[in-house]
């Protein structure tokens, strides 16, 4: 008796199972996979990931917005229909569009723009730099004059900067009245806002499920035209193969962080019903020596690591394509930028500089990197080029935690890492990378150059847009010739999309710094 | 020690024949173990796997066919073929090299990590038991301290804390697996202290250590081994479990459970990097554990009988 | 010894333990040879940024300072907060236990009655072929990876047939009402039963993985000590009396057998919790393993204590529960 019984549940079991099976998407619906362990906090004055700050511009509306036009970033109104700048350039006023509404049905207001932004300021987490030091703000320099004009008193930063910045995640508008009654031991609402939203973007965040999904849903007040997608589901799925699985099966319409040989197949066999999308991405990936370490102190020794890197097998054959050779600090479409790649593998060249620096039989040096897989493929090749020039290098994949803290120290020889770009100006490129008196990537490999500083500070000033031009130029001759970089490439972001959608070109141009998913369709 | 070496010397001497006497049924018992160990076939086949590691080990730069770290990036995955029996991984490189080399990296992982934590067991163990009263109470305790976490947790905690790699993977296991042989020793400490012999030799002058090291010492050996053999899987497993989750051995190096993990997000379409790899652990761990199995039974005295 | 005398004599065992295993956490969050707050800021924050959240966080105190803010803390209940989630931990510890216990009781239930099933036969029918099998079938338990047969089971069962979901707890438009945080339950309270099936099919691959390392150690005991049973003089007496075999096995013998099984359940629960990290890793599950390893590998530390303290914590109590069940069962075992 009891036998049978457990057979019928088995049975039971299996035919239940097998009738609960994947249904299609709805149209007004997208799915997305993704890693979601980057996804800390939709706090705007506090998220600063890639990623996340994707979706987070897109449940919150700012001042401006940059959008693409011709290929290049362009501020445009967003809850500002206008704004002005004074005589001296140092004062804005924003004049605000009338009628916008919050989610939550209030109206948007100058005092909420006040409140948000001085809420950045105050908070000091990691995009606040933004405000108080690229663009010289404290508290009292944002003011709210009326109900709808706001002022800001900024350090004189040229126009594109502050626009660009106000555009960024950082200048993201919060309703006022809906964080106040959310705040708890004077946290300015952080913690309710880590996974709820008070924006006036197109969308809200619904739900958000740790390493499970998260939800957006459409902003029913929202004052521009209203999504074609109402609902938006953020997938957890860790790997990328199951990711790139699910894409094909059409369990979800967009995946995230395929793999390059993943993607290099989507590209390569056309296949109905899934294709890839690509774009140049805003970052830049690069090999950097420490310049007051060992042989790196001559530059022949750097200029000789420059020569042995094999930049198209890197291209080619660990990004299978997606990469764009880009040897300068600005990436493609900046300010300034005009193609530039004095390097290619030279192994006489690079064994003759070695020889000349007085390291005829190389030396052994230690190259830092994190666990991408990316990174770690890229280290190997930048490994056995070096090899061929006599100099012996071990890998040492850090956790990133660790690796930034000796990094910041100048305690590293040799890494290959990625900058990831701040906010869509030259002068973002410049400073890291050429000015050591920022404390960013020049000072953390050591090159304490006063000339690249001097010009890269002139450059930042320089009104005279054809000057300004020149300065870069020169600026990224003399940094290739004496810098401690070896610029590996600029990445093409790709994402593996179904068939079906429609718009997705056009939303994900110029991703992260824009991305709108208002464009997208089914 | 060096102040009477005479004297050291011929209490070695009366206490090694004295060992050997009191073992003489144990010899028997040895044969008679022997005789039951042909009789288990699963032990038999535990024991040729071994032996068969230790000689891929032993000759592993001979067996391997490439060099296991050269890449050639122009031939990343490729399938298995008659040139490449376990294919070819994301960097080109041959899986079978690979896995072959991982067997001298398994060996060092075993041969370390049963040194360290069974020095310290046996340290600890020996200690509290001789000495019990509040030695023993605080070195139990500082033991159930350390047996209070699951194993694999503390291993990993231990290992992210003091920076992945193959070095700290292998202190993280030992500062995990020493309770075990800690506990086996205090018992026979407890065992071998309340003998009469012991107040006997006391009597006539020989130290706390002498009778640590070469009365407490040898009793407590045998037993630990044993437990060491049983216990040698789940080393080896909890070893490539670190380098599986990243935080053991590190790349290139070829440790089993790390190239598991390379191969993981090419798991769907190049199977091969992950599959053979993880079958070289489980047959390595399948060979100690039968082995540790037929120690097992034939210690069992249910079975002896 | 008493019962009662017994129960107090290891709980206050149990405190001074844990005092120890705070200190042990302590000691190895602070090893930590990385900075937690370029962690925090990531690549490009400025210097002054990082010297302010050191501040913030209390890192520039001495170490002892630290300690007391430490343990000070724990009493309070308050584990401080994620540096990845920037949320208490204890919240974050909360949303992923449901998964780990939903996943740690399947796998013990699954555990159980394989154990108990292939440990049964073996003995009946010892030295025959099922015997045989069983051994071998529960030793590969021990000695297959779990990290990797689930890989392969991917492989083969999501992969390769479709027959199974990859990972997670359910599917994407399945949106379950949140009563208690136990999926299952959760869909059998509220009555949506395509949540209940879509989440059975979900652990089905998990389970097998985690429950199958625990069944040889529960095989192995229960035919050792079924085997005792069954030479009791009370069996041979039963049979003597002409019952037939199959009653005596399943009305007397089992009952008295399944007795050691329980301290091996409990032993086997803290290996139930090491294979939890791996197998929830492998299985996008959204337990606390995940989040253990996740906070190890961006050495988010205060995630690391929080997160390895609630482990040791929930070994500990159920080491405590078994003891003392054992105790009550087998007065020997009160030493």
């Amino acid at each position: 008796m009891k036998k049978k019984g457990m057979g019928l549940a088995c049975l039971f079991l299996l035919v239940a199972i097998s009738f609960v099976a994947a249904g299609n998407i709805p149209k007004d619906t997208l799915v997305m996979a993704m890693n979601t362990e980057i996804f800390k906090t939709f706090d705007p004055g506090v998220c600063f990931e890639v990623e996340p700050s994707a979706f987070v511009k897109n449940i919150y509306a700012n001042l401006v917005t940059l959008n693409v036009v011709n290929g290049a970033f362009t501020p445009v109104a967003d809850l500002a229909e206008k704004w002005e700048q004074s005589q001296d350039g140092k004062v804005w006023t924003f004049y605000l569009r009338k009628g916008a509404k919050f989610a939550n049905g209030d109206t948007v207001k100058a005092s909420d723009v006040e409140y948000s932004y001085r809420r950045a300021i105050r908070l000091k987490k990691s995009p606040a730099w933004l405000f108080t030091d690229t663009l010289g703000l404290t508290e009292e320099s944002i003011k709210a004059v009326n109900d709808t004009t706001v002022t800001i008193t900024t350090n004189g930063a040229p126009a594109n900067v502050v626009l660009s910045v106000l555009a960024a995640n950082i200048g993201g508008v919060l309703c006022e009245k809906e964080v106040k009654a959310h705040e708890t031991n004077g946290d300015m609402g952080m913690a309710w806002l880590t996974d709820h939203s008070a924006g006036a973007g197109p969308y809200v965040l619904k739900e958000w499920k740790r390493k499970t999904q998260i939800v957006l849903t459409e902003n029913k007040n929202y004052y521009g035209n209203q999504p074609a997608i109402k609902t938006i589901l953020l997938r957890d799925m860790p790997e990328a193969s199951d990711r790139y699985l699910a894409l094909k099966k059409g369990d979800v319409d967009v995946a995230y962080q395929i793999t390059v040989e993943a993607a290099a197949e989507l590209r390569d066999k056309k296949d109905g019903s899934v294709s890839l999308f690509t774009n140049p991405g805003q970052s830049l990936e690069y090999v950097a020596m420490n310049a007051s370490w060992g042989p790196f102190k001559d530059v022949r020794v750097r200029q000789a690591v420059k020569y042995a890197i094999d930049y198209d097998a890197i291209i080619n054959k660990v990004r299978e394509g997606f990469a764009i050779k880009n040897q300068q600090f600005l990436a493609i479409g900046y300010f300034g930028y005009k193609e530039s790649n004095p390097f290619t593998r030279d192994v006489a060249k690079a064994k003759k500089l070695l020889a000349d620096a007085g390291y005829p039989n190389g030396f052994e040096v230690e190259i830092v990197t994190n666990e991408s897989e990316i990174r770690r493929a890229e280290a190997v090749v930048v490994q056995s080029n070096l090899a061929d020039i006599g100099i012996k290098s071990n890998i040492v994949i850090m956790q990133a935690a660790q690796m930034y803290d000796k990094y910041r120290n100048q305690g590293l020889q040799m890494i290959v890492a990625g900058w990831g770009i701040d906010y869509p100006d030259a002068d973002a490129l410049a400073k890291p990378f050429a000015d050591y008196t920022v404390k960013q990537l020049a000072w953390r490999n050591a090159w304490l150059d006063d000339k690249a500083a001097a010009m890269t500070a002139a450059a930042g000033k320089e009104i005279n847009e054809q000057k300004r031009a020149q300065i870069y130029r020169d600026l990224v001759k003399y940094w290739q010739d004496n810098g401690p970089f070896a610029m590996l490439y600029q990445p093409i972001d790709f994402w593996g999309i179904g068939k079906d959608l429609k718009g997705f070109d056009k939303a994900y141009e110029g991703y992260n710094v824009h991305c709108d998913f208002t464009l997208i369709s089914k | 020690m060096k102040k009477t070496p005479s004297a050291a010397g011929s209490t070695k001497e009366t206490s090694l024949k004295k060992f050997l006497n009191e073992r003489k049924p144990m010899l028997d018992d040895v044969k008679h173990s022997i005789y039951l160990w042909k009789k288990t076939p699963l032990a038999l086949i535990g024991t040729v796997i071994i032996g068969l590691f230790l000689l891929v080990a032993l000759f592993a730069p001979l067996l391997a066919p490439y060099d296991p770290i050269a890449t050639d990036l122009s031939r990343k995955l490729e399938a298995p073929s008659a040139a490449h029996p376990f294919g070819l991984d994301q960097f080109g490189r041959d899986v079978l090299s690979r896995v072959i080399m991982g067997t001298r990296i398994e060996v060092q992982i075993i041969f370390i990590i049963s040194i360290i934590s069974i020095a310290i067991g046996l340290i600890v163990g020996i200690v509290a038991g001789y000495f019990g009263g509040i030695v023993d109470e605080i070195l139990m305790r500082i033991t159930d301290i350390f047996l209070a976490f699951p194993r694999l947790v503390l291993a990993m905690a231990f290992a992210a804390a003091l920076r992945p790699t193959l070095a700290n993977a292998i202190v993280a296991i030992s500062l995990v697996e020493w309770t075990v042989y800690a506990r086996l020793a205090r018992a026979e400490a407890i065992k071998v202290r309340s003998q009469p012999y012991i107040e006997a030799i006391k009597a006539i002058g020989a130290s706390d250590f002498k009778i640590m090291m070469f009365h407490v010492l040898p009793m407590s050996i045998s037993p630990v081994i044993v437990q060491l053999t049983m216990r040698m899987g789940t080393i080896i497993l909890t070893a490539a479990s670190l380098g599986f989750l990243g935080l053991g051995a590190q790349p290139p190096l070829p440790e089993w459970g790390a190239i598991v993990s390379d191969g993981r997000s090419y798991l769907m379409n190049n199977w091969w990097i992950t599959a053979f790899p993880g079958m070289a652990i489980a047959i390595t761990v399948l060979g100690f554990n039968l082995l540790g199995d037929g120690i097992r039974d034939i210690l069992d005295p249910r079975i002896r009988r | 010894m008493e019962l009662g005398s017994f129960i107090i004599k290891r709980l206050s065992l149990m405190v001074l333990v844990i005092f120890g295993v705070l200190i042990i956490v302590f000691i190895v969050t602070r090893i930590i040879p990385a900075d937690p707050v370029g962690a925090i800021l990531g690549g490009n924050a400025p210097p002054e940024a990082v010297d302010a959240m050191r501040h913030q966080l209390g890192l520039d105190k001495p170490i002892f300072a630290q300690l007391v803010d430490y343990l000070g803390g724990i009493f309070r209940g308050n584990l401080g907060n994620s540096l990845v989630s920037s949320r208490p931990v204890i919240t974050d510890i909360l949303e992923y236990l449901p998964a780990t216990i939903e996943l740690a009781i399947s796998s013990i239930i699954f555990a159980v009655v394989l154990g108990v099933t292939l440990g049964l036969l073996s003995a009946v029918f010892r030295n025959r072929f099922i015997d045989h099998f069983s051994r071998v079938f529960s030793i590969l338990g021990i000695s297959l990876p779990g990290f990797w047969l689930g890989l392969i089971m991917i492989l083969i069962f999501y992969y390769k047939l479709g027959w199974l979901p990859s990972g997670g707890q359910y599917d994407m438009f399945v949106f379950p009402t949140r009563t208690t945080g136990l999926v299952l339950l959760d869909a059998m309270i509220n009555g949506e039963w395509n949540v209940f099936f879509n989440g059975i099919k979900h652990l089905i691959l998990p389970t097998f993985i985690l429950g199958y390392s625990s069944t040889a150690s529960i095989a192995r005991i229960m035919r050792a000590s079924m085997l005792d049973v069954l030479h009791q003089n009370y069996i041979r007496t039963a049979r003597a009396k002409g019952l037939p075999k199959k009653v005596v096995i399943l009305r007397h013998a089992l009952k008295n057998a399944l007795i050691p099984v329980i301290t091996i359940v409990g032993l086997e629960f803290g290996g139930l919790l090491s294979g939890a990290v791996l197998t929830e890793t492998i299985f996008s599950w959204p337990g606390l393993g995940r989040y253990i390893v996740n906070s190890l590998l961006t050495l988010d530390y205060p995630a690391i204590s929080g997160g390895t303290i609630f482990i040791a914590l929930m070994y500990s109590v159920v080491n405590l529960a078994v003891d003392i069940l054992y105790a009550a069962v087998d007065p020997r075992m009160r030493a």
